[in-house]
């Protein structure tokens, strides 16, 4: 039997989102179809409603409800010091190990040119503007191919002017990506940076 | 040692489970009765190394996935290594955990000996650098993961040099030069052992005393130099055409290349040679002796080297040798009829 259009257009929407392959998608399709409709519309409102009011912070473009997250408005953080992630579920992970009391930089990705991804397409430029008062950049792109291109990049633009920048020591598997580090790795990880 | 391999959905395979003991284990079939897919299934679980050009091919046709599965008795205990496959998709299991396939070169070892090695030597370059790096990535865990990165620099470099607006290209650069360079010292380390050994093995087999001699293309070249040179070259074609994904094996028989001069015999026990040189240096790292499955020994009509092959097979703690004929020495042996068992 074929599945009917309107639950094969589930699945391929489904299948769309990262960490969700084609069985989980299926998976997935077949358990909301046994919710209830008002389960569903709540879902589907959470959904909307998210994207509606959230909106990325003017400053380290971590995701937030306001132009300032809360994170750069809380002044009693570190002000000297930016830790640059890629994701700002990243920045999410770090702050959960509670070893970082600084100030974030998200660049919404790594660079990947065979996904259009340059430096342009990051937020580096507007990194560069918020160096005036900093003495540390903490570089804590993933291990993976592309996070080690981008920490290199970066640091490569800020050995042009004074200031520290250190690399997260990874006790993460290569190519191990920041989000599913327990949090006591990732703490240490912070507390054992190297300079660069 | 391999206690057992049962499959579902493997090719063709009408088989759905054989079990082995030690000794040279036969099996007897005619051409395309599946005696191959039984020994590339074996070795595709050993290794998680997939010998067809695509996975769907090695799924039964109107299935969708495919499983093998091994009982290997490791001396301590009996492990289950299991293979699924679906479309385009692999995936490894050794006692039911999650696993890659460097994780089953920790443990596991194999080596598979077919008609078609003669490749390796009158093959284009792609057929000896995939020896190379099969071989060098079950050596060491190393350099498989470098050899993963690297590819991935230079898949990301060729993306770079087509993008002229993209600035990350010195980075992509560095990364391909500190990459590249590591893997060409290591294979450079690794030629020298192979040499030595398929050198032995040559004499061994072949009655005419030359000397067999191996070196990489790019031998006391650094990976700098080689880009230097290539720079314009590179800026025409807008992709990385230096590095070890270009890198070939250079063969000589005395003074002339096999690969170009060498007669079709020579082509063959050189070929041979390196495939015994793997076996020994995984039995080296391995510290016990790697399974050997030996497609086809029928097809080898040269006496030396059949004779050569065949004592290989029955001196070693297991080997699982095919043929249209049954092996002269064997310690059991299975008939198989159109992809069909019967003892
Ligand atoms: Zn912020």
């Amino acid at each position: 039997m074929r599945y009917p259009p309107s639950l094969l257009n589930l699945i391929r929407e489904l299948g769309k989102l990262p960490g969700v392959g084609p069985k989980s998608a299926q998976r997935l399709a077949f358990y909301l179809q046994k919710q209830t409709s008002n389960d569903i519309q709540a879902l589907a409102d959470a959904i909307l409603d998210a994207k509606d009011s959230l909106q990325q912070c003017k400053t380290c473009f971590n995701i937030s409800e306001k132009d300032q997250c809360a994170v750069c408005e809380d002044s009693l953080r570190k002000q000297n010091i930016i830790c640059v992630v890629a994701e700002a579920a990243d920045l999410l992970a770090i702050e959960r190990s509670g070893e970082y009391s600084g100030l974030y930089h998200v660049l919404h990705g790594n660079l990947s040119p065979m996904n259009g991804i340059g430096p342009d397409q990051l937020t580096i430029k507007a990194l560069l503007t918020r160096l005036d008062n900093i003495d540390e950049v903490i570089l804590a792109t993933s291990t993976t191919v592309e996070g080690e291109a981008t920490a290199m990049y970066i640091a490569k633009l800020l050995s042009e002017i004074e200031i520290n920048v250190s690399r997260i020591a990874y006790g993460l598997p290569v190519g191990g990506d920041l989000e599913y580090a327990d949090e006591v790795t990732l703490g240490r990880a912070i507390s054992n940076r190297r300079a660069v | 040692m391999l206690l057992s391999f049962s499959q579902i959905n493997y090719r063709n395979l009408k088989t759905p489970k054989l079990d082995f003991a030690k000794g040279l284990t036969a099996i007897v079939g005619q051409n395309a009765s599946g005696k191959t897919n039984i020994l590339e299934a074996i070795y595709l679980a050993y290794t998680g190394e997939v010998l067809a050009r695509r996975i769907d091919n090695l799924i039964k046709h109107d299935e969708t996935e495919a499983y093998v599965s091994l009982i290997i008795d490791s001396g301590f205990a009996q492990q289950k290594i299991e293979i699924g496959l679906s479309s385009g998709y692999k995936s490894i299991r050794i006692d039911s955990q999650n696993m890659r396939a460097v994780d089953l070169a920790k443990e596991f070892a194999a080596v598979l000996i077919r008609p078609e090695d003669a490749s390796l030597v009158h093959g284009s370059p792609s057929k000896r650098r995939a020896y190379l790096d099969s071989l060098l990535s079950r050596l060491s865990l190393r350099y498989a993961l470098l050899l993963k990165e690297y590819n991935r620099v230079v898949e990301q470099r060729n993306a770079a040099l087509k993008n002229h607006t993209d600035q990350s290209l010195p980075i992509w650069t560095q990364k391909f030069l500190e990459l590249g360079s590591e893997i060409m010292s290591l294979r450079e380390r690794a030629i020298k052992r192979i040499a030595e050994i398929a050198q032995e093995t040559y004499s061994e087999i072949a009655s005419d005393s030359k000397e067999l001699s191996l070196s990489l293309q790019s031998q006391g070249k650094s990976l700098e130099d080689l880009y230097l040179e290539s720079k314009a070259e590179e800026q025409q074609r807008a992709i990385t055409v230096v590095g070890p994904h270009r890198d070939d094996i250079k063969i000589f028989l005395n003074n002339y290349g096999v690969q170009s001069y060498g007669s079709r015999g020579e082509a063959r026990t050189t070929a041979l040679a390196l495939k015994v040189a793997e076996y020994q240096l995984l039995k080296e790292k391995q510290n016990h002796a790697p399974l050997l499955l030996l497609d086809d020994f029928s097809a080898e009509l040269d006496i030396n080297r059949r004779g050569f092959i065949l004592d290989l097979a029955s001196n070693i703690p297991q080997a699982i040798v095919t043929g249209t004929e049954l092996a002269p020495k064997y310690d059991q042996f299975y008939q198989l009829a159109g992809g069909v068992l019967g003892d």
